[in-house]
């Protein structure tokens, strides 16, 4: 049995009797050194050059930032503002849903979190209102998975780390397919609110409007502040995570005054307890992507599957297939690690732009993670709305759908996320 | 156990305290880093690195809090299909190996520390390598310690419920 062999199969094993995904990469990888004679030490060293990378610090910054003003009171201030701004239009608590999911994109760039946060206020706001369970519920999974798309983007983080991308790029990429997202779940929710005849709000005076905006102002700056930094090359994606951390901390404390200091220790150990799971992750991933490297194989799959087509496109449909079906049943940051740098290589090869690509992989993952049976946002919002996983897996295919449709034009109009990057140059 | 959830104890604080501390000196030294940049004539060369080991040693710290409050993911696609003592045994050999693992790349990063002590770091001159690679080891250190704590207690409540069943 070759090394090659042995380390897929330990993987493979590992994964099946439910060994946590970094140690899968990590155990894999060692029994590799030890099958080919190589000094363990390597292994140590591998995983620390993977985290010793001054952009993934981005990392903690913005899942501390996202923590800060989630417990800063936030949430009941974009969720007031949506409403007042869409709310008289039929469905409109589930367009607004849709809008505080786009909003609440700009600043945590993770869709479970997003997904727990809205859904915890809304779901219950809008079955109170009228709104049938399992369409409250769909309409805050989908649209949770606009926020790792429209940056900050803790996969892009991720992605670009990876594979020397550049994470402002990346982070500038995904704003029109989020917010295309965002739109074409708008539609949907819409449509299927005339048809079952949803409650609609009563129109908000423009003071009311003007009142509930004060209140999300800080929050949409702070968007503003993290996208014009990157953007205008004032910060680094790293020193621009920071500073939102530190505009939260002021927002929460001194302006909304709704974070109490006492929770701080709390919210520090929180991100640096999610920043430690990513971290040994990526650590193992990038041991796993040497000895993948050293052996050729992603060079290897690359001529592979070229043999089989050179052509792009329906090479792009068959990497989509693959992300959608792994996207399903694995951990969004987990199957980036393992597949992106492969999948990349063999992207590049047939002349698909890498940020490009990169747009197209996250936006497949996010589906996965609203297709049933194991997507993690309908387990998270069906808990909520105190539903079942049948329920709501019927709920979500429409909005699936224009996912579908979405990822489509993503992946074979290449300006829609190459547009904004090109501007930077 | 009394005394080894009193160790516990005191193990978690130091932990939690270390990644906290870690934390607010990343954010620091960034906010130093960004500071400088705009109001002084010259940034300082230290902060990126600086910034770069706090980040690891938040890792370092947390990673072992992580293993308890299950934050590490798996598929764990055979685990939902078992029941009583085969879940218990699969639960068992899954805590073993991780256990396994971790301690084993622990012990074998002393070597990466030992190559450590010849270095200094780049721009922090006063500061050998050994201290920033022993983050490592005790990283998977704390992984594999906290592995074997959720070993006892998956024995423990096995050992529990044998004795409710009689």
């Amino acid at each position: 049995m070759s090394g090659v062999v042995l380390l897929f199969v330990i993987f493979i094993v590992g994964l099946v009797i439910g060994l946590p995904i970094a140690f899968c990469l990590g155990l894999s990888s060692v029994v590799y050194l030890i099958f080919v004679d190589f000094p363990l030490v390597v292994a140590a060293q591998k995983l620390y050059a993977g985290i010793d990378v001054f952009v993934l610090l981005c990392v903690p910054g913005f899942i501390l930032a996202g923590n800060l003003m989630n417990n800063g009171g936030i949430t009941e201030r974009v969720i007031g503002f949506s409403n007042a701004l869409i709310g008289h239009i039929r469905g409109g608590l589930g367009l607004a849903n849709i809008v505080a999911s786009m909003i609440f994109a700009g600043i945590s760039g993770t869709a479970v979190a997003d997904c727990a946060s809205l859904g915890a206020v809304l779901i219950p706001a809008m079955k109170k209102e009228g709104y049938d369970a399992p369409f409250a519920c769909a309409v805050t999974a989908a649209s949770s998975t606009i926020g790792p798309i429209i940056p900050p983007s803790l996969p892009m983080i991720i992605a670009g780390t990876l594979t020397g991308l550049s994470v402002a790029k990346l982070f500038v990429a995904g704003a029109i397919p989020g917010v295309l997202l965002g739109v074409g779940f708008m539609i949907v929710s819409y449509a299927i609110s005339k048809k079952n005849k949803h409650p609609k709000g009563e129109r908000s005076s423009l003071k009311l409007v003007l009142k509930e905006f004060r209140g999300a102002f800080w929050a949409l700056l702070m968007t503003f502040i993290i996208l014009y930094g990157i953007v205008g090359g004032i910060f680094t994606p790293t020193e621009a995570s920071i500073v939102a951390c530190v505009y939260a901390l002021c927002v929460g404390i001194f302006i909304y005054k709704d974070l109490p200091v006492r929770l701080l220790p709390k919210i520090l150990l929180d991100t640096a307890i999610t920043t430690a799971s990513l971290m040994v992750l990526v650590g193992m991933a990038n041991l796993f992507g040497w000895i993948l490297t050293s052996e050729r194989i992603p060079t290897m799959l690359a001529n592979e599957m070229l043999e089989f087509t050179q052509n792009k496109y329906l090479l792009l449909l068959l990497i989509n297939i693959l992300l959608l079906f792994v996207g399903t049943f694995m951990e969004t940051i987990a199957a980036l690690v393992i597949l992106f740098p492969v999948l990349l290589k063999i992207a590049t090869s047939v002349g698909v732009d890498p940020i490009h690509f990169a747009i197209i992989a996250v936006l497949n993952l996010m589906i996965g993670l609203t297709t049933p049976p194991v997507g993690v946002c309908l387990f998270v919002t069906a808990g909520i709305g105190k539903i079942s996983l049948g329920q709501i897996s019927r709920a979500i295919v429409p909005f699936l759908l224009i996912s579908l449709v979405v990822l489509f034009l993503v992946t074979y109009i290449p300006q829609i996320s190459l547009f904004l990057p090109s501007l930077l140059n | 156990m009394r005394l080894l959830s009193f160790i516990k104890k005191i193990l978690d604080t130091v932990l939690a305290v270390g990644a906290i501390v870690s934390m607010v000196c990343m954010v620091v030294t960034v906010l130093i880093q960004v500071f400088a940049r705009f109001f002084l004539p010259q940034a300082p060369a230290w902060t990126e690195e600086a910034s770069r080991i706090f980040f690891i040693y938040i890792t370092a710290f947390a990673s072992g809090l992580a293993l308890e409050r299950n934050a590490f993911v798996s598929l764990g696609i055979i685990e939902q299909y078992c029941r009583g003592r085969l879940l218990f045994f699969v639960r068992l050999l899954v805590g073993c190996v991780s256990v396994f693992f971790a301690l084993l790349i622990s012990y074998v990063s002393f070597e990466f520390v030992e190559v450590g002590t010849m270095q200094n770091a780049p721009t922090l001159r006063f500061l050998t390598m050994d201290y920033v690679f022993i983050s490592i080891t005790l990283m998977m250190g704390m992984v594999g310690l906290y592995g074997v704590i959720d070993l006892l207690n998956i024995i423990k409540s096995q050992v529990c419920m044998k004795e409710k069943t009689k």
